[in-house]
């Protein structure tokens, strides 16, 4: 018998804010910017890692200057340096 | 009724301001009432427009987005983006996440240009045909709306707005600023001093020489070494 965890790594491309995602519980997460420079902003790229059980999230946006207030139980995901933006991803049970 | 000497005194002494006596029918035109669009008219969610949410996806902006999407006069996406300031797929993704059901859009209701506005104390409504192109140019509308309803200059520009808007069907936007109306109001003798017209005219008869006279900035002082010697 194993005890194994099962690993889920993907990398959301391009999100727009309001798209529901999928987040492992405890989940090492990064925001990139993923392209070629030389033909303009390149696309957003949220990655993902973890192994703990996977629930619904909504991505959403703030800007990274100053105090941001975000929901309790959110996630951060990461800080987009091109944008100084900072995302991160609400349960969608917040929202019931 | 034009030439009522006192009404025209008492109007020249307190514009650009409203008075402070006049019939309920002014102040009732001047009620703008509930209105899609946010910052238009009264709010349509039960709360101020500074506690809409700053963003439509939050968790927090659901029971907001539940009354504007509940709103009688709401009847498409557009209109609940516009009044929460938002874009429509914003909008509808919140929806989405909140549950809220938004308006079909079903409605087939046309917004219809009359053509007429209803000025408060007049006898019927006024027709835009009837007057100058730009409304705020027309002195017998601005007589009317100063002197017989004793409108003040910025409640003259708010009535305009709304007023020429409605009768237009909402397509060409119209707006003006209140020098525009001050400037009639200037022609008209009902304000003290020069139109904006006049004051450019006057500057160009005197020429660039007495704009840079009138500023002042001819004077030159040297500082040599020897000024600070004692």
């Amino acid at each position: 018998m194993s005890d194994d965890a099962e690993l889920f790594a993907t990398t959301y491309r391009d999100p727009d804010e309001g798209d529901v995602i999928e987040l492992p519980d405890g989940a090492t997460t990064a925001v990139e910017r993923v392209g070629d420079v030389e033909i303009g902003l390149p696309t957003l790229a949220v990655e993902v890692v973890g192994t703990g059980e996977r629930a619904q999230y909504v991505i959403l946006r703030n800007d990274a200057d100053g105090d941001v207030c975000i929901p309790d139980g959110s996630n951060v995901l990461g800080v987009d340096g091109w944008t100084d933006s900072v995302y991160f991803a609400v349960p969608t049970e917040v929202y019931e | 009724m034009m030439f009522d000497h006192d009404a025209l005194e008492a109007a020249r002494d307190r514009l650009p301001d409203p008075a402070e006596d006049r019939p309920a029918e002014v102040d009732d035109a001047l009620e703008t009432g509930e209105r899609i669009g946010f910052g238009e008219g009264e709010p349509l969610a039960n709360v101020g427009y500074d506690e809409y949410p700053d963003d439509v996806l939050h968790p927090s902006a659901g029971d907001v987005l539940r009354v504007v999407a509940n709103h009688e006069l709401v009847t498409e996406h557009q209109d609940v983006a516009d009044e929460l300031g938002t874009s429509v797929s914003r909008a509808e993704k919140a929806a989405e996440h909140h549950g809220v059901e938004l308006p079909s859009g079903g409605s087939f209701e046309v917004e219809t240009a009359t053509g007429t506005i209803d000025v408060p104390l007049a006898d019927g409504p006024v027709h835009l045909d009837d007057c100058t192109d730009d409304p705020a140019d027309d002195h017998r509308l601005m007589h009317h709306l100063t002197v017989i309803c004793g409108m003040g200059v910025a409640e003259v520009v708010a009535f305009l707005e709304r007023a020429v808007n409605d009768a237009r069907g909402g397509d060409a936007r119209y707006s003006v600023r209140e020098g525009d109306v001050k400037d009639t109001l200037r022609e008209m003798n009902l304000m003290n001093g020069a139109t904006t017209a006049q004051r450019e005219r006057e500057r160009r008869r005197r020429g660039p020489e007495a704009d840079e006279l009138n500023r002042g900035r001819h004077t030159t002082t040297t500082v040599t070494p020897e000024f600070f010697e004692e």
